[in-house]
């Protein structure tokens, strides 16, 4: 039977394994569906009062808050008799039955922003941003990290030290300091930013590990057999070897997925990530500090809630893929 | 009276039974071998003798020793009787040396444990012991790291930290399988030698019959767990009772077996090499090899580790480029043909089969790549047709082309590594210890193979190895390599009857017979 059934069948044999896996899988789909546009496609539309709280934090609160804007308006007397009052007052009383009645029907399961935006469609929204930005700057790292490591380990000598060399450059400027940098390069604000930042700067731990392995591969005798058959080198590095490193290319893979969207939850809150057209969990939580102080807890909440799952769920997928793939069990 | 006596001794690894129902006993100051093939419990039961199994294992049955049942005793009981009592000497020195301890403190530790030695006292004591195992320059080798020791040194070492304690029971498990033939005469000398002086019972565990002659006077014959035939050793090897003892003992290759195989007359030069060398960075690995190898016929290559025989193979398949001298092959100068034909009329075999296949190709995909790269076939149907033809051809069934490696004993990889290189149907194959690695049953019908192979074809074969029975009974023409230098060259015949050069001498009294 194939190697990656085998390592199948003992990932599904863990149950850690297969829950998170399930997880991982399910925020996959809610990114999907946020990306086709199924749900969360009106994220931005102001729906809601302006931080309406969260439905079970009750909406006995939005009430409060109404009524107490409309109080702080009828206060507003100078004592100078005022012929439109009357109309002004029914305008205002009218105003705040609004606001009332918005506040009521439109109170959110998970409360809503300054401007009024659904917090659950955000963190949607922000799930498909984060996963996009993981993904795909995980992915350009891997490969950028496996291309490079194959082609230092598989040749040595001159090719060797050249990617060294990158690697030494990259390595030694400390790693905040190089993604401003490429951030400043690149100028302007969006998500393939944010992944080119990410990938650029992210292949050196790949590199290293794949670069170590295709040492340790390139003198094995299966190598030397298919040089023997008259397999060429790049038939040696990418047919035969990449095949038996692939294990520890893919538990790179998922590991710097959940590196790049803590790393992107950072670059937002230091103002470089994703632009303000879209949202992500970095940009809400970037949003939260002036939040909190107001007691406004529950933006910041859904995003930590989301990010925290998905790391997690992403970390034991990642053991559980390490493990199964662990070629030493086979 | 027994120093050792099991009784009906199982052990259970989850589904698979190792060993099952196994008793045998070890007399006072006797030898007992262990005898079997890979895969008959063998270390196992040493294994569990010691209560070093897993800690899946589950066992059952009684070790007694000095009528003390070992499975009684706690673990510190049983702690304190590993290397006082009872002692270990494994298979390979290196790995079961700590790399980053001197060999004087590792032994050191030994006597300290068990004996409670003075710190002032341990020097001299650990000087005593390097002396009697047979190091030269004891007070140098005390300082110095396992690494720094060739294999024949470490293993004296081993024996050293083994017999510090004075143990009544010596258990080797294949104390000699990883040295060269040289140093495993002395080794086993070395040992009978202590065994005697000491007065030590001891259990040699072995896969090569050969042995057993020499260092015991039981047998106890093992296969899958079970024991198939115990007695002295006179009984054994002269009236074998068990069909599978005497199945073994047929398939040893013997170096005092007559050559069946003669070829007379003259066949024309195939390969000639003239002063080929190889340096890896300014160490010289073949320091000039000649010789001639004709159409159709077989060349043996002997030599110890570190000869240069294996890179003097990768040479003539242009896997290392040489440094100097000349290759020519049918009069063409090897090394300006174009890489990919001469690839296709010059094929090798590796030793380790476990290593030599592609583990994340099915071996449909390795038998069909060759024949792809070098455009055998028109299509993949036809490239699989014929791939079944050479898995037919080497014995194994047409099924075997969806299935991967690992799910093939050893011997089936070596066939499928074979019918790799057949695919391609070279004229000549170098066989790089092609059955090294293998028990002696599976060696035996590998060597069969590759005979028949060769009436078929034609082929010519470079038969490298380290093990001069086999090669006896391949080779037309043999060569001698000692530290890059091919030593002595001769027919079959005569390097065996009259070897002249003095390491060939060596080299066949060595030989276990």
């Amino acid at each position: 039977m194939n190697l990656w059934l085998l390592a199948g069948q003992r990932f599904l044999h863990d149950r850690v394994c297969v829950a998170s896996a399930v997880v991982v899988l399910g925020f996959i789909a809610v990114a999907g569906a946020s990306a086709v546009g199924w749900i969360a496609r009106d994220w931005s539309e102001e729906v809601a009062v302006s931080y309406a709280p969260p439905r079970f934090a009750g909406v006995e609160r939005a009430e409060e808050r109404a009524q107490a804007e409309g109080k702080a308006v009828a206060q507003n007397d100078f004592g100078i008799a005022d012929p439109i009052g009357q109309e002004l007052a029914e305008v205002r009383a009218s105003l705040s039955e609004r606001l009332k009645d918005e506040a009521r029907s439109a109170s959110l399961a998970f409360g809503a922003d300054k401007w009024g935006r659904d917090v659950l469609k955000k963190a949607i929204k922000g799930t498909e941003t984060s996963l996009l930005v993981g993904f795909a700057a995980a992915g350009l790292a891997t490969l950028l990290g496996t291309l490079f490591g194959a082609f230092a380990g598989y040749y040595g000598r001159w090719v060797d030290d050249l990617f060294n060399w990158l690697y030494s450059v990259f390595t030694s400027i400390p790693y905040l300091l190089l993604v401003l940098a490429v951030a400043a390069v690149l100028g302007q604000k969006g998500v393939l930013t944010v992944v080119l930042i990410l990938g650029l700067t992210g292949w050196t731990g790949i590199f290293r590990l794949v670069r170590a392995e295709y040492l340790k591969h390139r003198v094995r005798e299966y190598v030397l057999a298919a040089d023997s058959v008259g397999a060429s080198d790049l038939r040696r590095m990418f047919a035969h070897i990449l095949p038996n490193v692939s294990h520890v290319v893919l538990v790179q893979l998922s590991l710097h997925v959940v590196l790049f969207i803590k790393s992107e939850v950072i670059l937002s809150f230091l103002g470089f990530g994703v632009g303000v057209d879209t949202v992500s969990w970095g940009s809400m939580l970037a949003e939260a500090p002036s939040e909190l102080i107001l007691g406004m807890w529950w933006q910041i909440a859904a995003a930590t809630i989301a990010m925290a799952l998905a790391v997690t769920a992403f970390g034991l997928f990642t053991d559980a893929a390490r493990d199964a793939l662990d070629p030493r069990l086979q | 009276m027994s120093v050792l006596s099991v009784r009906d001794l199982r052990v259970d690894f989850r589904e698979t039974q190792a060993v099952r129902g196994v008793t045998f006993d070890v007399a006072e100051h006797g030898t007992v071998a262990l005898v079997g093939e890979s895969g008959s419990g063998k270390s196992v039961t040493a294994l569990s003798i010691l209560g070093l199994l897993p800690s899946n294992a589950r066992l059952s049955g009684q070790i007694l020793f000095d009528g003390k049942d070992l499975r009684q005793l706690s673990s510190r009981e049983l702690r304190a009787l590993r290397g006082a009592g009872i002692s270990m000497v494994f298979q390979e020195p290196m790995s079961s040396l700590n790399p980053v301890f001197s060999i004087g403190f590792q032994i050191g530790e030994a006597l300290r444990e068990h004996l409670a030695v003075a710190r002032r006292d341990l020097r001299a004591r650990v000087l005593d012991l390097l002396s009697e195992v047979g190091l030269s320059d004891p007070r140098a080798k005390l300082e110095r790291y396992p690494f720094q020791l060739s294999g024949g040194e470490q293993q004296r070492a081993m024996i050293a930290m083994a017999i510090a304690c004075e143990p009544k029971l010596l258990i080797a498990d294949e104390p000699t399988s990883a040295l060269d033939v040289t140093v495993q005469k002395q080794i086993l000398e070395l040992i009978a030698e202590l065994q005697a002086r000491r007065r030590m019972a001891m259990l040699f565990i072995t896969h090569d019959l050969a042995l057993v002659r020499q260092v015991a006077d039981r047998v106890v014959v093992m296969r899958q767990g079970e024991i198939r035939e115990q007695g002295t050793v006179r009984q054994v090897f002269d009236q074998p009772r068990d069909e599978y003892t005497r199945m073994l003992l047929d398939a040893r290759p013997r170096i005092d077996a007559i050559r069946t195989r003669q070829r007379r007359g003259e066949a024309p030069v195939m390969l000639e090499a003239r002063g080929l060398s190889k340096n890896f960075d300014g160490v010289a690995a073949v320091k000039g090899a000649s010789f001639r190898l004709a159409k159709g016929r077989t060349l043996g290559l002997v030599g110890e580790s570190g000869s240069g025989k294996t890179t003097l193979g990768l040479m003539v398949t242009r896997l290392h480029e040489p440094s100097g001298g000349e290759l020519r092959f049918h009069g063409e100068d090897a090394r300006a043909m174009p890489r990919l034909a001469f690839k296709r009329r010059v094929q090798i075999v590796f030793q380790n089969p476990y290593a030599s296949l592609n583990p994340r190709f099915s071996i449909g995909a390795t038998l069909t790549e060759p024949m792809r790269l070098h455009g055998i076939g028109a299509d993949e149907a036809e490239r699989r047709t014929l791939a079944t033809k050479l898995l037919a051809k080497v014995g194994l069934p047409a099924s075997a082309l969806f299935k991967y490696p690992h799910e093939f004993s050893g011997g089936q990889r070596q066939r499928i590594a074979i019918a790799r290189a057949l695919t391609l149907e070279p004229e000549l194959l170098i066989c790089d210890e092609a059955v090294s690695a293998l028990d002696v049953s599976i060696q035996a019908q590998l060597l069969n193979l590759l005979r028949e192979l060769q009436e078929e074809t034609g082929m010519s074969y470079l038969f490298i190895s380290h093990d001069l029975a086999v090669v006896k009974s391949m080779a037309d023409e043999v060569m001698v390599m000692k530290d890059g230098e091919v030593v002595e060259m001769a027919s079959a015949e005569k390097i065996y009857s009259e070897p002249k050069h003095p390491y060939t001498r060596t080299l066949l009294a060595s030989v276990p017979r």
